[in-house]
């Protein structure tokens, strides 16, 4: 019984997530730096 | 925001290049900037306004930095013009603040003293003061001022000190036209002025007596040194890589046993089933088996920080310059290939620095070879299973090592090859630098940094990352097979069937269905690897439900291809190694060399190439090893 | 033939900054060729001091309070003079 409960619910949060993805890629991406997870900070270069 | 009050006055920053004339001018005007441009030029002029004390609005202009009104380039003509009010639309100011930086006034006053000339009012800002101070320098304002007859106002822009003074110093009404001395009596005006600063400098600029050794000095005696110079870079290398082993091993114990506790707790509040799967398996495993790197991440990042703030970066590319000439590139290559260590995203923007536009693009080419953070999951996962934990932490430091030189060799032969293909530069460069004085780390800084930093790994970590370990669980777990058999269970899964795809592919690599498939699954990120093995390889150890949940690496260690043999033997683990060192796993990476390189057949170029060099390497390694018998 | 003037021998008794002798303080008197603007920015001005500290490929001197390293090359566009 809670088995079917569990694998609902699971079946859910993969849909979901699998949505937030497609969303994203679709998304035309914002141009300028990295697209932010490059983990960065911003350095300033003077040579 | 537009302000309706009127403008009282414009006012012109000059000064040379590095006198922290902008930084002066966005302290000033904050967010009220517009850039623009003067018609006919290609130099940008920025323009702004702010309100003094005394509540007037002014306007101020950020003209191009120049070292002299002599016009030897477009910037210096601008910067005339605009004094002279030749330039289009633009009335003469009113006011010319001079930016100088104050532990190098002997070649700044210069321009301070033909902007004297012009005849227009005059300020001089003497910015930088924490730093004159600091090497020793004893200024005296006052009588600056008073040899020049114009205000003085010292200041160091970065911090905002003196920046008020700065500003009720432009009271109204405006300092009067000063006088120019110098130029009375003289034929060689040129002459003329150098020999009056160097009159005033000695006066109220008197630096530190030339024989005195300097702390710096006796560092440099040895970190300069041709021979203990390169033992100590070495060294401090080393160093770095034992501490990501042993130091950080405290703090990833936590990490682990936190992953481990959540996961016990889940199993005895849920019931068996998907869901529980899903949260341990999946998340817990996949976001686990990356944030467990944070502490030694952040250890990479607290290294570069301190090489940076204390001032020893330039004296590493001091070093490294002729190391480079021999790759064909030259020192200024240095700080964009060592910013690739962290990311090369940064790296391939900051080539930017770089004159030579071919060497330019062979740095942007080679960049992703010098091993950035995001694979140090993957190498810190791989290299204990290579050498057994209690060999102890050298050996691992030193194996690690050796895989950063295998990146960092690699990329300056093709470096070297692809830079005589090009052909040589029109104009010749050559190298220049300035050492600044070494000083205590900022600590502040560097704290912020590396905040910034884990705040964005974590934030990855918990965006992409655990999407990705969501959907890997999915495609791992689904469709389902009856029965208990766990490895036939996930040979019928999605993942499953892709693996046996992949498998042809990489099995000449070493690698098996399921490694193949986590390497796949890494060109979405690097890390993602570490989370991908988490999930395809936790069948192994269903069968013992009541042992705790072993680590990643305890997993891997009792791997086995279908047959019984070891899957990873320490030439199969080599040769994934080698495979991560070359292979270009970042979609982003691609897209930010095609902006910077302006051709995307120079990006796809790069991809191609460096996957085809991973799967030979790895090929070769493999295939090579197994023949000599190992 | 034109018989040498006093500023002749003067010329001839600079030296480049590459044929200095390493921690000599010296007295830069022109700076040539093509990169002289690159130099001139940097600090290289004449009738500034200047103390070679090292040579080699890359020289290391110091200018002004400041440590600067140049390479050979740049350094043969600086024509120094002993300081007196």
């Amino acid at each position: 019984m809670s088995g079917d409960w569990q694998t609902l619910a699971a079946g859910a949060v993969v849909a979901i997530t699998a949505l937030v993805f497609l969303i994203r890629l679709s998304r035309p991406r914002k141009s300028g730096g990295c697209g932010g997870n490059c983990q960065c900070g911003k350095r300033d270069h003077r040579h | 925001m537009s302000n309706a009050a009127a403008v009282s006055a414009t006012i012109a920053l000059i000064g040379n290049p590095n006198a922290g004339k902008t930084t002066l001018f966005n302290a000033l005007t904050g967010e009220n900037q517009r850039v623009g441009n003067f018609s006919g030029v290609t130099v940008e002029v920025k323009s702004g306004t702010f309100f003094t004390p005394h509540g007037r609005k002014l306007r101020v202009l950020d003209l191009p930095g120049c070292y002299s009104l002599r016009a030897n380039s477009p910037d210096e003509q601008v910067a005339v013009d605009a004094l002279t009010g030749a330039l289009p639309d633009e009335p003469r100011p009113d006011l010319v603040v001079c930016v100088a930086d104050a532990s190098n006034l002997e070649r700044h006053l210069q321009l301070a003293l033909q902007v004297i000339e012009t005849g227009l009012p005059c300020l001089l800002a003497l910015n930088m003061i924490d730093a004159a101070e600091r090497a020793g320098l004893r200024l005296d304002p006052e009588k600056l001022s008073e040899e020049l007859g114009i205000p003085v106002v010292p200041m160091q822009a970065s911090s905002g000190k003196g920046v008020l003074e700065l500003k009720q110093a432009l009271r109204f009404p405006l300092p009067h036209l000063a006088e120019t001395p110098w130029l009375s009596h003289a034929t060689d005006a040129d002459a003329a002025r150098r020999s009056f600063v160097l009159r005033l400098c000695e006066l109220a600029a008197r630096r530190p007596t030339e024989d005195q050794i300097t702390w710096t000095d006796r560092v440099d005696g040895v970190a300069l040194h041709p021979l203990w110079g390169w033992a100590c870079f070495g060294a401090m290398f080393l160093t770095l890589f034992w501490a990501i082993f042993s130091l950080a091993r405290i703090p990833m114990g936590w990490i682990e046993s936190g992953q481990a506790a959540i996961g016990k707790w889940l199993e005895t509040v849920m019931a068996e089933g998907d869901l529980r799967s899903l949260l341990i398996d999946g998340v817990l495993g996949g976001v686990g088996g990356v944030v467990m790197f944070l502490p030694q991440i952040l250890l990479l990042f607290l290294f570069i920080g301190l090489l940076e703030s204390t001032g020893y970066m330039a004296r590493a590319a001091f070093l490294m310059d002729g190391l480079m000439a021999r790759a064909g590139l030259s020192g200024k290559a240095f700080l964009p290939l060592f910013s690739s260590y962290a990311c090369a995203i940064p790296g391939v923007m900051a080539t930017r620095t770089i004159d030579s536009a071919k060497e330019r693009l062979v740095t942007i080419f080679v960049a992703p070879w010098m091993s950035c953070s995001a694979r140090l999951p993957v190498y810190l996962l791989i290299v204990p299973l290579l050498l057994h934990e209690n060999e102890g932490s050298w050996r691992q430091a030193l194996v690690l090592f050796g895989i950063y030189a295998l990146g960092t060799a690699s990329a300056f032969a093709v470096a070297r090859v692809l830079r005589g293909r090009l052909g040589p530069d029109p104009v010749h460069t050559h190298f220049m630098l300035e050492l600044p004085p070494y000083r205590v780390p900022q600590w502040r800084y560097i704290g912020r940094h590396l905040a910034d930093r884990a705040g964005s790994f974590l934030a990855q970590a918990g965006t992409l990352i655990l999407g990705l370990s969501i959907l890997l669980w999915a495609l791992s777990t689904y469709p389902k097979h009856p029965g208990d058999d766990p490895s036939a269970s996930l040979a019928h899964s999605a993942m499953g069937r892709i693996g046996n795809v992949i498998e042809p592919v990489v099995r000449p690599l070493g690698f098996d269905g399921r490694t193949g498939t986590a390497v796949l699954t890494s060109f979405a990120a690097r890390e993602v690897f570490n989370s991908s093995m988490a999930i395809l390889f936790r069948v192994d150890e269903a069968d013992d439900e009541q042992a705790t949940r072993g680590l990643l690496r305890d997993q891997l260690a009792a791997a086995t291809w279908p047959d019984g043999r070891p899957l990873f033997t320490p030439l199969a683990m080599i040769s994934l190694l080698v495979f991560y060192v070359y292979a270009l796993q970042c979609l982003p990476t691609v897209a930010v060399v095609a902006r910077e390189s302006g051709s995307w057949r120079w990006a796809l170029g790069q991809l191609a190439f460096m996957s085809a060099v991973a799967w030979v390497a790895s090929f070769i390694i493999y295939q090579g090893g197994r023949l000599l018998g190992f | 033939m034109k018989l040498a003037g006093a500023t002749d021998l003067e010329i001839d008794s600079a030296l480049t900054l590459n044929q200095a002798g390493v921690g000599c303080d010296l007295r830069i008197e022109g700076v040539t060729g093509p990169g002289c603007e690159r130099l001139r920015a940097m600090g290289f001005c004449e009738e500034l001091r200047v103390r070679k500290l090292s040579s080699g490929r890359n020289l290391l001197c110091s200018l002004c309070g400041t440590r600067v390293a140049l390479s050979r090359e740049l350094a043969d566009q600086v024509l120094v003079k002993m300081a007196g």
